[in-house]
Order: C-alpha cells, then sequence, then structure tokens
C-alpha cells in the first residue's frame, strides 16, 4: 500500500484539513467548559497547573526516589525495569476512561472531505489527549536530570521517544479494542486479571517481563535501533484503526450500535411510597441508564472500600476519622450531589409543567442521599476490625450526614445548576462545574470537623461526638421545615433553573 | 377557563411577549399560529410557568399559574422534547406520568391502550428508551402522555410537525373527539394553515409577540389566513 492510496499525499493538504484544524482548535474553545465565570475557570486553571507541577516534581525526584529504595543501582535502570508495567496498566485504564475521538466525524460524512483524510486527522488528533500527555510532564523532567546528566543527551532523546512510541502503541490499540470489544466489563476484568497474573510471574521468578522491559528501555536509551520495534508497531496499529474506521466510517456505525434489549421494569417495593416513591423510582434509573451518573455512582461505591487503606494507614486521632467517615459514608452524596438537579437538566421542564409536586421532589431526593448514607454506614460496620471507635465515629457522622450535610448539598444545589449531557463518561468532565461544587466542599467537610473541635475543646472527646450526633438528630427532627424552606426556595429559583437548562 | 392579563415578556429590549388580554371559553379548541420568532412559544411557556413573565398572569380555572402549582392538576401539555424523561422505556414514563395523577400501572395501561391505533405499534413493547425513538414516535409520546390524567386543559406547541401524514390525520380526529366527548379546552400552536384551521373554532395570529388577528373559523379562513401570511 502506497502512502497515496492511504489518503497521506502531503502536497494534497490543504485547505479542508486547515479548516479541520480551526474547527477542532474552535471546538475546544468554545466547549460549555470554559462557559463558565472567569473566577471558576481561574481555579480549574490553578487545579490544573497545580497538578502538571507535581508531575514534573515527582518526575524529577523519581531518581532520588528510585536510589533510596535500590542503593547503588541505577535509577533509570530501575524505572525502565518497571516502564512496561507502567504500559500495561496504562492500557487497562485507558480502556474504560479514555474517550473515543472519532464520534467528531459526523457531522462532516455528508460533505466533500475526503474521508480517509478526515480518518488520518482524527486519529493523529486522538494524541492530543491527557492520557498522552501528561505521562511527559513526568518524563522530561526525568530524562533531563538524569538520563541526559548520566547517559547522554541523545539518549534523552531516544528514550523519550520510546516512550512516545509506546504511548502512540496504547493510544490506537485501546481505541481499536474498544471500537470493536465495546466496553464489556467481562473483558476489562479478564485484561485486569492477565496484568495481574505477569506482575506475578514476575514476582515469583518466573517470567520476567521487567527485564525484557529493562533490556527494551536501557537499549533504546544506548541506540537507536532499539526505536524501530516499537515505532513499527505503533505504526502497525495506527494501520490497523485507520483500515477499520475506513471500513466502517458510515453514520450507523457511529451510533450507539449496543442497543441491548431493553425490559421495562418497576421498583415495587418503591409503589407504596406513592409519588415520591416514583421520583425515587425514576432517579435510581437515571443513575444506572446513563453513563456519567452511572460512573458517578460506582466510583463512590468503590469509596466504601477505601477504609481498608485509610484505616490501617491513615492513623485513628479524631479528624482524619471524622473525615474518613464522612468519604465512607457521604460519598455518593457528596459526588452525585454536588450536581443535583442538573442531572435532570434534560426533562426539568416537564417536571415543571407536571404534576410534580415540588416537595415530593425534594423528599425523594432526601431519602435517596439517606438510604445511601445507612447503606454505605452499614457497610462500614466491617471497620470494627480496626477498632470499635471506627463504628463509632461513623455512626455520628453518618447521622451527621443525614441530618445535615444532606440539606445543605440540597440547598447548594439550587444555586444556578448547569446543564450537564449524561451520555459522556463522567472523567476529566468538567460539564456543569461551578463555583457552588468548590463553595459546597467548605461547609461540608468543615462542619463536622469544626463542631467535633469545639466540644471536643471545650468538654471532651464524648462531648464532641455527641454533639455530632445532637446536630444530625435535629436536622432530622426539622426535616419538614427544612423541605418547606427548600421547597420556596426551589419555587423561586425555577425560572432561573429552567432556562439555564435551555442553553 | 384560560385568562390571560397583561402578559409580557421581555429581553432586553426585545419584546417576546406582549398580550393584554385574552380569554378562553372551557371547551374552546384556540389554535396560535405566526412565523417564526412570533412568540408562540413563548406564551405557552410563560402561561405554563416555564419561564417568568415581565409582567402579568395566566389563570387557568381561577388559578394564577405562576403563584400555585395547583393547575399542574387538570394541565396535560407538551411543547417539546424536554419533557420526556429520555432514559425511560415508553411503558414506564406512562406510569411515572400516570403516578404523578395517582393512577396504577394497571390504570394507564388500560388508558393508553386506547391509543394503539395512534401509535401505529411503533410505541409499546418497543424494548428502548425515549432517547433511542425518533422525533416523530417521541411527539406521539409527549402527546399521549399529556392526555393522561384526564386534563381539562391541553397545551400542545407544533403537534403535528415531525408526523407522517396518517397520524396527523389520526391526532387530528383525536383533538375533535377529546372537545366533543370530554370538553377539553385546547390550546394549539402550528405552521400547518390547514390542520389548524380544520382543528380550531378560533384561531390567533401572533406578530412579535402581539396578538394581530383573532378569528372565529370559517370556510374563508384558511384563504384569509393565507393572504395574511403571503403578504
Amino acid at each position: 500500500m502506497s502512502l497515496t492510496t492511504l489518503g497521506l499525499n502531503l502536497t494534497y493538504t490543504t485547505p479542508e484539513m486547515i479548516e479541520l484544524v480551526k474547527h477542532s482548535w474552535k471546538e475546544f474553545f468554545r466547549s460549555s467548559v470554559w462557559q463558565k465565570s472567569a473566577f471558576v475557570n481561574f481555579l480549574m486553571g490553578l487545579l490544573f497547573l497545580y497538578l502538571a507541577l507535581n508531575f514534573a516534581f515527582l518526575g524529577y525526584v523519581a531518581g532520588d526516589i528510585l536510589l533510596k529504595i535500590f542503593p547503588g543501582e541505577s535509577p533509570i535502570t530501575n524505572l525502565n525495569y518497571g516502564l512496561l508495567y507502567y504500559f500495561l496498566i496504562d492500557i487497562f485504564l485507558r480502556f474504560y476512561m479514555q474517550p473515543i475521538p472519532v464520534l467528531s466525524l459526523v457531522p462532516y460524512l455528508h460533505l466533500p472531505v475526503s474521508k480517509k483524510k478526515m480518518i488520518h486527522f482524527t486519529l493523529v488528533k486522538s494524541l492530543a489527549n491527557v492520557f498522552n500527555t501528561s505521562i511527559f510532564f513526568m518524563a522530561i523532567p526525568f530524562a533531563i536530570g538524569w538520563i541526559a546528566k548520566y547517559e547522554s543527551s541523545s539518549g534523552a532523546w531516544f528514550w523519550i521517544f520510546a516512550l512516545f512510541a509506546f504511548n502512540g502503541i496504547n493510544n490506537f490499540l485501546s481505541i481499536y479494542l474498544k471500537r470493536v470489544l465495546a466496553e464489556k466489563p467481562q473483558i476489562v476484568l479478564g485484561f485486569g486479571g492477565l496484568i495481574a497474573s505477569l506482575i506475578a510471574l514476575d514476582y515469583f521468578d518466573i517470567v520476567k517481563i521487567g527485564e525484557f522491559s529493562r533490556l527494551l528501555f536501557d537499549g533504546a536509551i544506548y541506540n537507536a535501533v532499539w526505536l524501530l520495534g516499537p515505532l513499527a508497531i505503533m505504526g502497525l496499529t495506527y494501520l490497523i484503526v485507520y483500515k477499520f474506521y475506513a471500513k466502517n466510517a458510515y453514520l450507523e456505525n457511529f451510533e450507539d450500535s449496543k442497543k441491548k434489549n431493553i425490559k421495562s421494569t418497576n421498583i415495587s417495593f418503591l409503589n407504596r411510597f406513592e409519588q415520591i416513591g416514583k421520583l425515587i423510582e425514576v432517579e435510581l434509573k437515571l443513575i444506572w441508564r446513563n453513563k456519567r451518573s452511572k460512573s458517578v455512582a460506582i466510583v463512590s461505591f468503590l469509596f466504601v472500600f477505601y477504609g481498608f487503606i485509610l484505616y490501617p494507614t491513615g492513623g485513628q486521632n479524631a479528624f482524619s476519622l471524622i473525615l474518613f467517615g464522612l468519604i465512607i459514608t457521604g460519598m455518593f452524596m457528596l459526588n452525585y450531589g454536588q450536581f443535583l438537579i442538573s442531572w435532570e437538566s434534560g426533562y426539568f421542564d416537564g417536571l415543571l409543567a407536571r404534576n410534580v409536586q415540588l416537595s415530593d421532589y425534594i423528599s425523594a431526593k432526601f431519602y435517596l442521599f439517606t438510604a445511601s448514607v445507612v447503606a454505605a454506614f452499614i457497610f462500614s460496620l466491617i471497620y470494627a476490625y480496626f477498632g470499635w471507635k471506627i463504628v463509632l465515629f461513623n455512626a455520628a457522622v453518618a447521622v451527621f450526614n443525614i441530618g445535615v450535610t444532606s440539606w445543605i448539598v440540597l440547598y447548594t444545589a439550587t444555586f444556578s445548576p448547569k446543564k450537564i449531557d449524561l451520555s459522556k463518561s463522567s472523567f476529566m468532565n468538567y460539564q456543569g462545574t461551578g463555583a457552588q461544587q468548590f463553595i459546597l466542599m467548605i461547609p461540608v467537610m468543615g462542619l463536622p470537623v469544626f463542631l467535633y473541635g469545639l466540644f471536643y475543646l471545650i468538654v471532651g472527646e464524648t462531648a464532641g461526638l455527641i454533639s455530632l450526633f445532637v446536630a444530625g438528630g435535629i436536622g432530622i427532627l426539622l426535616t419538614k421545615t427544612f423541605n418547606k424552606l427548600l421547597t420556596e426556595r426551589l419555587r423561586e429559583q425555577r425560572y432561573k433553573i429552567a432556562s439555564n437548562f435551555r442553553e | 377557563m384560560i385568562s390571560i392579563n397583561n402578559l409580557t415578556k421581555l429581553y432586553g429590549d426585545f419584546s417576546a411577549l406582549d398580550i393584554e388580554s385574552l380569554n378562553i371559553e372551557k371547551g374552546e379548541s384556540f389554535g396560535l399560529v405566526g412565523n417564526n420568532g412570533a412568540g408562540k412559544t413563548t406564551m405557552f411557556r410563560s402561561m405554563l410557568d416555564l419561564i417568568q413573565p415581565t409582567s402579568g398572569t395566566a389563570t387557568f380555572k381561577d388559578v394564577v399559574t405562576s403563584n400555585s402549582e395547583a393547575w399542574k392538576n387538570f394541565t396535560g401539555s407538551y411543547l417539546d422534547e424536554r419533557f420526556l424523561t429520555d432514559f425511560l422505556t415508553a411503558e414506564e414514563y406512562f406510569h411515572f406520568i400516570g403516578k404523578l395523577h395517582s393512577l396504577s400501572a394497571q390504570q394507564v395501561d388500560e388508558f393508553v391502550g386506547q391509543f394503539e391505533g395512534f401509535f401505529h405499534d411503533e410505541i409499546i413493547g418497543k424494548s428502548k428508551y425515549l432517547r433511542d425513538f425518533s422525533k416523530g414516535n417521541q411527539k406521539k409520546i409527549g402527546i399521549v402522555a399529556a392526555l393522561i390524567g384526564e386534563p381539562e386543559i391541553l397545551i400542545l406547541d407544533e403537534p403535528f410537525a415531525n408526523l407522517d401524514p396518517s397520524t396527523q390525520i389520526k391526532l387530528k380526529a383525536l383533538l375533535k373527539k377529546l372537545k366533543e366527548e370530554r370538553e377539553v379546552t385546547m390550546l394549539i400552536s402550528s405552521h400547518d394553515l390547514n390542520h389548524v384551521a380544520d382543528v380550531c373554532e378560533r384561531i390567533v395570529v401572533l406578530e412579535h409577540g402581539k396578538i394581530v388577528h383573532d378569528i372565529k373559523t370559517n370556510e374563508n379562513t384558511l384563504k384569509e389566513l393565507e393572504t395574511y401570511f403571503a403578504g
């Protein structure tokens, strides 16, 4: 196959290519992510800068850390030992977190733009992705600080190229696998098992993937010939993906092909609660049937297990116990609740015009929160294994979460919620993020710690705990009052919220 | 049944809606026509309390729609797909709406069963979510959902758009039947002058948010409207 048949004839590149580049540029800067107040954009910018600096710092000190762990051995060689594992785990993560970039093809399919070119364009563009760039924030400082310094600067370049090649392989391979296999959980799990068993084989000195990894990346530093293999494989994966897309670049293939046979269901247990029960049922279906809300729910569920790491390692002083309790019992409420109402942006007009009582609407959400906190608390009883004190603190925080935090979350939700698209993955997705998500965290994290601290200082530890129980208890007793206040608040805000969602 | 009092909506300096007074009797079928941007949807939205009017009120049966939620009991409406809970199946959606009117699933199934012909076998028992239905089928679902709970007032925005010819005819028959049998007060907007002239006894023409014509339908109405819009 010549380059021309692939559409790679460079002399023929061209106004339409330039148009496509312009469109991607506009797509990025006109994305709804940026349509927020300058203050929020500034905060997000700071956050990204902070993360990037963290990566860079980590890359810079990685050599020193490795020297400390393996004194007397070359940190470069030791890092190279782990790189293949890194890429294996990377492809595993990409498999269900990396977005497939190619959907943006659809609006061009009917236009006189060569399909081949567009596919090349989208595939090359897919490299400009946070998955592909973040590693270089770490790798470049390491290459400068260690490889260029102790080996050679050309070696540093080759090493970076080797990383680039593996990155590219992972990028294209994961796009291909994702398209072909769709996101079947069995396959993801199987892949995870494969990685785990490779690590185990290495650990028990049976098959040493690490040695191979070392050979490969060390080799790349000394001799560019070692780059040929990875680059060739990257070219091959690119070709495979390209061919696949060239064959499948029709509208129907970009539409959601995974339409399963859906059964209408009815959660009969909730029927006895009349309207409120139905609203809860609809919200549960919302969570489970939409990509973004589903991943938020799954991640929140995983946080319940976080205690197995937190309690043995995080110390057991009162303040960390309160924070751990918040994370374990309240994660769903916080994670899902920060976008409350926004989840329903697609049909909020319908909710307003139909016979939904706003007080029922609020009650449904309150009960959902309560159920999630209670369920998480029951699970957290298992942490009694690490000490009975944990159960006591979790109980206090759970009651506080139900009685106080839930109302704060509900109240914050009425501050100008933004429209969100439920069908997008929640990973690195900042659609719908506004100032209130940042502001929400202050009382949610601060209030229980402050309350406990206050009574702890004045009276003592028991009083601190009791204060959390009492505050939560009062909040629960005042459910009707809070509900009424929120109903009024929601009625005041209804036009503003509805018009936000119509944009 | 419905009265509008000095209802206006300003976007900055732009007046999207400006209706001094309008009364609609019980059982009246009321058609709303006008070019794009004339204010039809704005009028329906402000009547249904979905946008805040700059001034004025809409009153349904003595209930001012912006003051209380009581009108939602006896008002069925479908403006656009923002009324649809798109991750439910059609049956689940009907049951949900039914529940809001305290109807059991069985009662809803019986009610929806009457519309078999209207649905043309494309809605019930289809294992898909509302978001995966075509525009036309979504509209059918929205219209039938608006009828659940035996509303006394029915408000439909562009009900004929996106529907296939047979369904348009069936919908006209359905609306006429509702009027005759149950004296439903209907407000319908449309770009199709033919259909409105056929279904509605009274037609109001909006332009720049104002009522410019208020006609009792007769055999000359269609011609009159065509002359108006041609100019």
